[in-house]
Order: C-alpha cells, then structure tokens, then sequence
C-alpha cells in the first residue's frame, strides 16, 4: 500500500499542473546570474538607509568634482584610465533611482558618471582595474560618510553598469586584496587560491607564496560543502598576514576556496573562524 | 567563441532542458506558490551561473541546484515574518493517465498541506529518489528524522487519500 501511494505521489509530481506558468526564456536567467556575478552586494541589504537622498554626481574625470578624491598614485593593476565618452561630459544627471538602489552609495549612471549618494564622499580611488576602453569604465573606490565605509568595484560597459560593494574590512584586511579579488570574479576567472587539494586526496597543498600553519578536515560548517563534496580548512601565512580558509571540491571539480583574514575574527583562533563561517552560512549570506 | 559566450551557451542549455521540473520542485517544497517557486529557482540558477566553471567541470550542476532550491526555501522559512500560505487559489492539477482528476488533485492538495519539512522529504526521497541518506544530508537532518517524518507523511496522505476515496 504505502508503495503504491508513494509511487501515485511521484507521478502526480512529475505530470506537473496545467496550468503552470509557461518556461520562462533562458537569457533571463542568464542575465539574472549576471548580475549576480558581477554585483556580489554581500550585507547590502545592511546599509539600511533606504530613504533615498539626493546624489553627487561626479564626472569620472581627471578634474571632477569637489568631493571626488585624488586616485590612488598605486593603482592595482597598470592599465589606462578610461576616456569619457562626450556624452558623458554633457548628458545631464541620472535620477538617483536609476542608479543606486537601497544600500548602494556610489556607482555610474548610463553616461560613465560616479553618482554618490549624498553625505558620502571618496576617499580613495583606484583607475579602470578592469581595463575598459572608452566609452566603458571602471573604478575601485572607498566610500565613506564618516561613520560607516564601504569598498567598491564599479564597471560600465556595453551591456550595461553594474556594481559590487561590501563592507570594508568584512572578509578582507586591505582593500587591494578586496579588490583583487573581484576584479577577477567579475572577468569570470577564479582568483588565486590559497590552497588547492593535493591530487585525488583531501589533503590541502599551498598556492605559490602561501604557507600552511595548520590544516583541518571537513570543517563543521553547515552549508558550505555538499553532499559528496570534498570540504576542509586551513590556517595560512600570506605576506605576513594570517588567513583562515574553508575549502571544497565537487567530485572531479577544481578546488573552491574561501578566505577570512584572521585579524578580522573576534579572535584569531580556528574556534572563532568556524563561528564566523556558521553565522555567515546560517544567514545565507555566506563567505564569499 | 569567448569564455562568456562559452559559458552563456552551455548555461542556456542547462535551463532550457530543466527549468519546468526545477520550477516544479521549487513550487512542490514551498507549498504551491508559483511566484515563490520562480523566486527560488531564479535565486538557484544566479548562484548556479556563478559557480558554473566549477561545477560545469564536475557535472554536478542539476543536484547543486537542487539543493540550493531545497535551502533556500529552508532558510526563507526559518525567518519569523514567514508565515506558510495554503495553496494557490484556483489551481488545478492536470489529469493524468492512470490516476483521476480527482485523485490527482486530492493527492497533490495533500502533498500541499503537509507541514514543509515532511513536504520536503517527499519530494527528495520519494519523488527524485534520493536514499535516506542523502535526503538526510540534502536537508541536514538526521537520517531517523528523515524515516520518521516519511513515515508521518505515508500517514497522513494515507488518511487524507483514503477518506477522500471512500466519501
């Protein structure tokens, strides 16, 4: 009996509803994954001012304006600044609700322009990480109102803007390490790990200038590997700084890493690391 | 073709071919909401287009989505302004060869009214036919929750069929 009920469940389920919404088409979710790609808004929604001010719009030029800062003299990667398109110089603001949503402070409207949301202001900036051509660009910036400060990867380009931003010093110490780091998640490649399991086994090895202080295998992280997935941590040195990492593998998959600066912990103990990671994953919000 | 355009294809492909019975799965753990479903799905898919090289690579993109469906119904349930709706008004299931509208309707209206987590159990280990263990793992459960809550489910539908057949 509760196998034929079992198996009349399973076929009701998979016959599916008449009147189920038709298949949506797949360039929306392309499109959708995207954006996530490219705007990884981690504690966003934690910005809480929802309220939208007016905004500052700042030419993204050589001699913008008053609240811009000077660029960074050392910029992360050596690339060309972007060149404005005419437009830009001329086309009138952006209504803030085009540009920044709830949470956001700074970012470019359609022409290649900075908008920032009023109260907050530039204190550091470094040109074009992406290497856009004129007319798209591309800035790294610290923004700050005075109480609270944010790190910023903002890009413009053909398909349109799009901005990632986190809290400064949330997983990383530096803000070059930050922003390193997504510059090369949003041109689609892994940035370099930290550590990668060593062949077939589960053993973590060190990523070129790393050392492993300490290792451990499969970390009590609820969330973090799947079912089948290879999962552990490390405790690794990384130009003097000290990084807790969680790692896992997919079956026959490369190496996923997550670092956390350890000076960021309550603690720089493993303990304070693991509870660091349960939160995050507990949240939903996760590490990276 | 570029790395994107690479990426973007194979990804396209991905959601042509399992949309519908992802959709499906999303709508049957969140209790028969459609618009719910498509959130959830479209939440999974963004996470799974992120990660795509990695799990591309290691063909384990369709259970990676499902569990990210299956979570991430969990974790928007466990918050306390969440409150679980009945089914979504006006819906009817399609007939099926073998099993009468009525049946059908009655049976999947059951599914619908079971308290989520034994909804999900269902769904894993005797819909998409996950063993005990990695339905316990899929929901972070213990694997006696897991017989306990299936075994809670066969009666209730049982009860709720079989009344349902006689009146």
């Amino acid at each position: 009996m509760s196998t034929d009920l079992w198996d009349e469940v399973a076929a009701a389920l998979e016959a599916g509803y008449d009147d189920e919404p038709d298949p949506r088409p797949a360039g929306g979710y392309v499109a959708r994954g995207r954006r996530r790609l490219r705007t990884r808004r981690l504690g966003a929604a934690a910005g809480g001012a929802a309220v939208l001010a007016a905004v500052v719009v700042v030419a993204l030029l050589p001699q913008g304006g008053a609240s811009r800062s000077t660029p960074d003299p050392t910029p992360v990667v050596e690339a060309p600044a972007p060149t404005p398109s005419v437009t830009a110089t001329v086309a009138p603001p952006a209504k803030p609700s085009d540009v920044l949503v709830p949470g956001q402070h700074a970012g470019y409207d359609g022409n290649g322009n900075v908008v920032l949301r009023r109260g907050w202001r530039i204190v550091r900036e470094v040109p074009n990480p992406l290497h856009r051509v004129a007319p798209e660009a591309s800035a790294g910036l610290v923004v700050t109102d005075g109480e609270e400060t944010y790190w910023y990867l903002l890009d413009h380009d053909e398909v349109g803007g799009s901005t990632t931003w986190d809290p400064a010093s949330k997983a990383y110490a530096r803000f070059e390490e930050w922003l390193a780091v997504m510059t090369d998640l949003q041109r689609g490649t892994e940035p370099a790990a930290y550590v990668a399991f060593a062949g077939d086994g589960t053993v973590l090895e060190p990523g070129v200038g790393v050392r492993i202080l300490r290792q451990w295998a499969d970390p009590d992280v609820p969330g973090f590997a799947a079912p089948g997935e290879d999962s552990a941590a490390a405790k690794v040195e990384v130009d003097g700084r000290t990084y807790f990492v969680l790692a896992r593998r997919s079956p026959g998959g490369p190496t996923d890493t997550l670092p956390v600066d350890a000076s960021l912990l309550p603690a720089p103990t493993y303990d304070a690391f693991l509870d660091h990671a349960r939160e995050a994953y507990a949240s939903g919000e996760g590490l990276r | 073709m570029s790395a994107r355009e690479d990426r973007d294809a194979a990804f396209t492909a991905f959601v042509e071919a399992h949309q519908v019975r992802l959709r499906r799965i999303a709508y049957a753990v969140c209790g028969g909401e459609w618009d719910r479903a498509e959130d959830v799905l479209q939440t999974a898919l963004a996470k799974l287009y992120v990660s795509w090289p990695r799990l591309h690579a290691a063909g384990t993109e369709l259970a990676y989505v499902r569990r990210i469906i299956v979570n991430a119904d969990l974790d928007e349930r466990r918050r306390p302004w969440r409150r679980e709706r009945p089914g979504l008004a006006g819906h009817d299931p399609a007939a099926r060869p073998g099993l009468g509208v009525a049946e059908r309707t009655d049976l999947l209206a059951a599914v619908r009214a079971l308290p989520p987590m034994q909804r999900r159990v269902v769904v894993l280990r005797h819909w998409l036919g996950l063993s005990v263990a990695e339905t316990a793992a899929e929901l972070r459960i213990a694997e006696g929750t897991v017989k306990s809550q299936s075994s809670r489910a066969l009666a209730t539908l049982r009860e709720q069929v079989s009344g349902n057949r006689v009146g």
